[in-house]
């Protein structure tokens, strides 16, 4: 029964005065399977002239703020304790054939039939999105992806399998990509990061005519044996969660290939990266900036040892 | 009564009626053609107009149209950004009984428009009861999910909405499209009414047609009523903007005609903010809270933070504003959806379900794809229908299949069967046609048969959804052109709805087409900051032209020996005793003289044109100026001051750094961006100004440079001149002024700095000429050129408006009367002081004509190079002070950021 401190730290940097800033923040883990917020901090410097809580579409915890005074720096800072328990994914082997999945859908969404709760949700992940884009390309998407999704093959595992391949034939590399790379370009040039591999999976169900969604949270890092937690040295990260009749929404990270488990701690969900992007803003002004992020998910039983450790280090602890 | 016309007149000896499709003016009966009965009136009228008149009236219809600016604006039109508006003088005739089916229907539709936005964005039972296929509204990227759940006052989604009709052979009307979001049309036909009304004033008041008036005034009043609960504020009054794209939509200019007729201020993104989940406009004298949005600004790119993050033409947090219910933005955002034309086959059960109606007015049959029945006929019968998206997308327009080569035929199937959701095909409508006037005016005026479609608005009302009687008819180019779009090509006539017996016909007002002002008249705004700013700009960019000109003129005809030579004994100064004279910090470089041929004159002239911008270094130029400019321009710049030709060249290439033709593009753009604000005579006088900003074909000769210059130069004293004569003196005319006078100053000083302290007559002649003071010297002082007469004139006159004295004083004036200007001013005043206090003589006192020809030394100099100086830093700070002061919040562009 893990029990995670999550620190969430991003800092931007103006080279001339922001007049004026209003900002979205997707910071407040939402609760899900398995997985409860216990506590939440956002401590905005300087302080926020306007602070608002609410819960967006897609029934993520959202808050919105505004900074009417002049700033040169914003630091947004998030504090979370979250509990997970070890997730319950069903045998791959017993999933229905990934093709019931996409008739139920076809059927419920195009009017055919009467269209379920379930598939409801559903269908707001099953179509073109901002960040995938889904024209004459979704072709090339569901030939990469029927090589997985082979006839009558249970979901799942058709699932993990497009996750394994993936895995295997994109290579992580940072340097390749920005928020702002087409899932296309990521398709031919085979590199990219988490973000890019959810989008581009999701690209390949979404052209079977399945329902995808846009996983954004955190993964906890082991340090390696004999060394220290390094404060701010995780990131943030994105995978993604399938549709299938009966089962639900079952989560799969084609970066990591694996299935979600303790180490995943989910913060928002959407049709994709910008439904759930952690801090989105617009600014008046400040010229050019630099943002800085550093995320640390800290086991609870470590917490005493860093909160030594970020004493020592910069004379004072978190919240 | 019935007059049949067993053989038409000459007006329809050209006009072809065609089986095929339904003829809006001739019925065939028989043998016999007969003009329909609600046009005998009209076409009577008309057939007694001799050709002559017909053709003088369609004159003055053009001529109004040009003096009135409609234009509308055709983004690939090789005949340049803003298009006239194509207006037929004939207008399309509709009887009165026929119009109320019409209104009838189209009211119908808006209602159950209305109610289908409610419950999308509210409670979705339609999707769950699978009267509405869910895809259509999860695929579509107009499902604005940020605005589900969020209420407009009284459950308005939509307050204006236009509907494209069609007739089919057999005479009934049909739905062919539905604007939903932020419909267009509905100011050009309120324009196309005036102007034909007055082209045929008499055929107007004969044939009782339905005035358009009412409809906006109702329109107007139901914005109003709108307003959040607590819309009173200090003035007790609800303000409604117009938020507009800006001038290169395309329909701009009904943008600004709209706001101008119902009195709203227009506004763009950038005027407008948002604090506590409350829209503000701003302006000169603060933020103004803001209650009504009527808004041509599509969905997505309403608002930067929730919608579109890339859109520089919305209002960043204005749908968390239209959550919170703290502003109405007219049509709902979100509204768009409802465009798709997949749509239209659920309309008749949606009607059924959630008005108990049948629906009145069928919609051209469609097939969406992504029902598999549907999919399956349309790919049977592929050839014979139009494809169009189901969910938008830039760029595509409807396919024409039977157009398509059987191979393109083949594909589109193979695109339909793989992504069917994403495809609707619709039958093809064969349009009906009307008479338009042929094109030919001397061939005698006759008519032609054009393809048509009817534009309808309906708007909402006080007591409800209220159709405009009348429209937009739209008309294709060429006889057997399908599409009828302005886009395409097309024309418009207005639509004359026959007046009824039992509706009668409310009091005739005076000009048609004018909408009486509201009750308490227009409330008085101040500018908004963004105005000020354009038309700040606008005087600094005039002013600059106006130096180019007359600057540039004076370089070329020197440098083509064009100029009054100089005495000889100044011309034989050595380069280096004319180099060591500073130029207010530069100097006359070596290149310069080496250019000038060793004439000081000329190479004064020509560090004064790189001081000022006008060309760049002569041969080659510094590296960071170089980058400055496009290629093309560099490469000019380049060559420029090398010769008369290249020099004449750099001055006329728009993309030269600041050459006349450049400054001038300036000056359109940004009288274009405050165009709503300008009289429309001085709107023509910049029109003028537009073929001096085309490149020419070749270099000109230097000849006609010099004489091009003249003409640009007469066009911009002409505006200055009108533009300061026909505008109220408001804060926009406070701004245009300062930017003229700052830009002024700042020449003034240069020119004094570079060419009185130059030791040749000709120099002093040439800072007469750029200075437009040659006639006033000449008046007062018989005997020849003498710096001191001459300093006189153009730094210390209080009266010639060009000298540098009458900037400061008018400067001073002017930012006096700014809010919270009075600080701006002391600057300006201690140079003035300095300025005034100037021993000229220590500086000045010799003379140069006769024999006694010296260099004034350095050292007398130094006083006035030093005030000279810091007049020209002064007028950057006042440009900088003014923008910060004033503008601020305008230089710093709004961008969006986001984090990991």
């Amino acid at each position: 029964m893990p029990l995670y401190d999550i620190l969430h730290d991003t800092v931007y940097r103006y080279d001339s005065a922001v007049m004026l800033s209003q900002q979205i923040a997707h910071l407040r883990p939402r609760d899900a399977a398995g997985q409860h917020c216990l506590s939440h901090s956002l401590t905005i410097a300087p302080e926020a002239a306007r602070r608002v809580e609410r819960t967006d579409f897609f029934g993520n915890p959202v808050t919105g703020f505004s900074l009417y005074a002049p700033h040169d720096t914003l630091a947004v800072h998030a504090r979370t304790r979250v509990h997970v328990e070890p997730a319950l994914w069903p045998a791959a082997a017993d999933s229905p054939a990934w093709e019931a999945a996409r008739d139920h859908l076809r059927d419920g969404l195009s009017g055919h039939a009467p269209l379920q709760a379930d598939a409801r949700d559903a269908g707001q992940y099953r179509f073109a999105s901002p960040f995938v884009p889904l024209g004459d390309e979704s072709l090339r998407y569901a030939d990469y992806a029927l090589q997985s999704f082979t006839p009558e093959r249970p979901m799942v595992e058709a699932l993990l399998a497009l996750s394994a391949r993936i895995h295997a034939d994109f290579q992580f590399d940072p340097a390749a990509t920005s928020v702002a790379t087409p899932v296309a370009e990521v398709f031919d040039r085979r590199r990219g990061v988490c973000q890019d591999f959810s989008h581009l999976m999701i690209a390949c169900l979404r052209a079977l005519g399945l329902a995808a969604r846009y996983v954004s949270g955190y993964l906890l890092t082991e340090p390696p044996p004999g060394q220290p937690r390094l404060i701010g040295a995780d990131a943030s990260h994105a995978w993604v969660a399938a549709w299938c009749p009966g089962l639900g929404w079952v989560d799969v990270d084609p970066t990591n290939d694996v299935q979600p488990d303790t180490g995943h701690i989910t913060l928002a969900w959407g049709r994709d990266y910008g439904d759930v992007c952690p801090l989105r803003g617009v600014i008046l002004g400040g010229g050019g900036h630099s943002a800085e992020v550093a995320v640390t998910v800290i086991p609870v039983d470590e917490m005493a040892a860093h909160d030594d450790q970020a004493a020592g280090a910069d004379g004072h602890a978190p919240e | 009564m019935q007059v049949q016309l067993q053989s038409p007149p000459e007006l329809l000896a050209t006009y072809a009626a065609r089986p095929d499709r339904y003829d809006e003016l001739c019925q065939r009966i028989g043998r016999v053609v007969v003009v329909r009965p609600h046009w005998r009136d009209f076409f009577h009228g008309l057939a007694a107009m001799s050709p002559a008149e017909m053709a003088a009236r369609r004159f003055a219809l053009g001529r109004q149209i040009h003096e009135n600016g409609i234009t509308y604006n055709v983004y690939a039109d090789p005949r340049g950004f803003e298009r006239p508006w194509e207006l037929d003088l004939l207008p399309y005739v509709l009887p009165a009984a026929e119009w109320l089916q019409i209104e009838a229907a189209v009211v119908q539709r808006a209602t159950l428009f209305n109610r289908i936005l409610a419950d999308l964005y509210g409670e979705q039972t339609l999707l769950q009861h699978g009267l509405i296929p869910p895809a259509l509204i999860y695929g579509h990227s107009g499902f604005l999910r940020p605005l589900v759940g969020a209420k407009p006052p009284g459950d308005l989604f939509l307050h204006l909405y236009a509907v494209d009709l069609a007739r089919s052979p057999d005479g009934r009307w049909w739905v062919v499209a539905d604007r939903t979001q932020a419909p267009s049309g509905a100011g050009y036909a309120l324009e196309n009414r005036g102007v034909v009304a007055r082209a045929l004033p008499e055929l107007y008041r004969a044939t009782g047609v339905q005035p358009l008036v009412p409809f906006f005034e109702g329109f107007r009043d139901s914005l109003a009523a709108l307003a959040p609960a607590d819309a009173a504020d200090d003035e007790g009054e609800a303000l409604i903007v117009v938020l507009t794209p800006g001038p290169y939509n395309e329909t701009y200019f009904e943008h600004a005609f709209l706001a101008r007729e119902m009195g709203f201020p227009l506004v763009e993104g950038q005027d407008l903010t948002v604090r506590d989940e409350k829209v503000f406009l701003r302006t000169l004298d603060g933020l103004r809270r803001v209650h009504v949005i009527l808004r041509r600004v599509d969905d997505l790119w309403c608002d930067p933070l929730e919608l579109r993050d890339d859109s520089a033409l919305g209002v960043a947090g204005l749908v968390a504003a239209v959550r919170a219910g703290e502003v109405t933005v007219a049509n709902a955002l979100g509204s768009g959806i409802l465009e798709t034309g997949a749509l239209l086959g659920y309309l008749p059960r949606l009607a059924e379900h959630l008005l108990g109606q049948k629906l009145k007015m069928p919609s051209v049959a469609t097939w969406w794809c992504g029902e598999p029945a549907a999919c399956e006929y349309a790919l049977e019968h592929l050839r014979e229908l139009v494809v169009k998206p189901s969910y938008p997308a830039v760029g595509d327009t409807p396919v024409f299949c039977r157009d398509l080569a059987s191979g393109e035929l083949e594909a589109l199937a193979r695109r339909i069967e793989a992504r069917p959701f994403d495809f609707v095909a619709q039958e093809m409508v064969n349009l009906s046609q009307a008479p338009v006037l042929a094109p030919e005016v001397e061939a005698g005026c006759g008519l032609v048969a054009r393809n048509i479609g009817l534009r309808v608005f309906v708007a909402a009302a006080p007591d409800g959804f209220r159709a405009m009687p009348g429209g937009l008819i739209r008309f294709a180019s060429e006889a057997d052109r399908r599409v009828v779009s302005m886009q395409y090509g097309g024309g418009s006539k207005d639509a004359w709805v026959l007046s009824s017996p039992a509706r009668p016909q409310p009091v005739a007002r005076i000009v048609p087409g004018q909408i009486a002002p509201p009750e308490r008249g227009p409330r008085r705004l101040s500018l908004s900051s963004r105005v000020a700013e354009n038309f700040f700009w606008l005087g600094r960019y005039s002013e600059r032209a106006d130096v180019a000109a007359r600057l540039g003129g004076e370089t070329l005809a020197r440098l083509s020996g064009l100029g009054i030579p100089d005495a000889p004994d100044a011309a034989g100064l050595s380069a280096v005793d004319a180099a060591a004279v500073p130029g207010a910090g530069r100097a006359p470089a070596s290149a310069d003289l080496a250019v000038g041929g060793g004439d000081p004159t000329l190479a004064a002239l020509l560090s004064l044109c790189r001081r000022t911008g006008i060309v760049l270094r002569p041969g080659g130029g510094e590296a960071n100026e170089s980058a400055a400019v496009a290629a093309t321009g560099a490469g000019a710049a380049a060559r420029a001051a090398a010769t008369p030709a290249s020099f004449a060249e750099a001055l006329f290439d728009p993309s030269s750094g600041g050459g006349v033709a450049a400054n001038l593009r300036q000056v359109l753009r940004l009288a274009a961006l405050v165009r709503d604000r300008l009289s429309p005579d001085s709107w023509r006088i910049y029109n003028r100004l537009s073929e001096f900003t085309s490149a020419s074909d070749g270099p000109p000769g230097v000849g006609d440079a010099l004489h091009r210059l003249d003409e640009a130069l007469l066009s911009l004293v002409t505006l200055s001149g009108f533009v300061m004569e026909s505008m109220p003196r408001d804060a926009g005319w406070r701004f245009l002024s300062i930017g003229r006078r700052i830009e002024r100053l700042q020449f003034l000083a240069a020119a004094l700095s570079a060419l009185l302290l130059t030791p040749s007559t000709g120099a002093l002649q040439a800072l007469l000429a750029v200075t437009d003071a040659e006639l006033r010297y000449r008046s007062r002082h018989a005997r020849g050129l003498m710096p001191q007469p001459v300093a006189e004139l153009v730094m210390l006159d209080g009266d010639n408006p060009r000298a540098l004295r009458y900037q400061l004083e008018s400067l001073i004036e002017h930012v006096a009367a700014l809010p919270g200007g009075a600080g701006l001013a002391g600057p300006l005043q201690r140079q003035l002081d300095a300025l005034m206090s100037l021993s000229l003589c220590d500086c000045l006192a010799h003379e140069l004509a006769g024999t006694a020809a010296r260099a004034p030394s350095q050292r007398h100099c130094e006083p006035l190079q030093a005030v000279l100086a810091d007049i020209w830093a002064c007028g950057n700070r006042l440009a900088d002070a003014v923008s910060q002061r004033y503008f601020t919040h305008l230089d710093a562009r709004s961008q969006a950021t986001a984090s990991l």
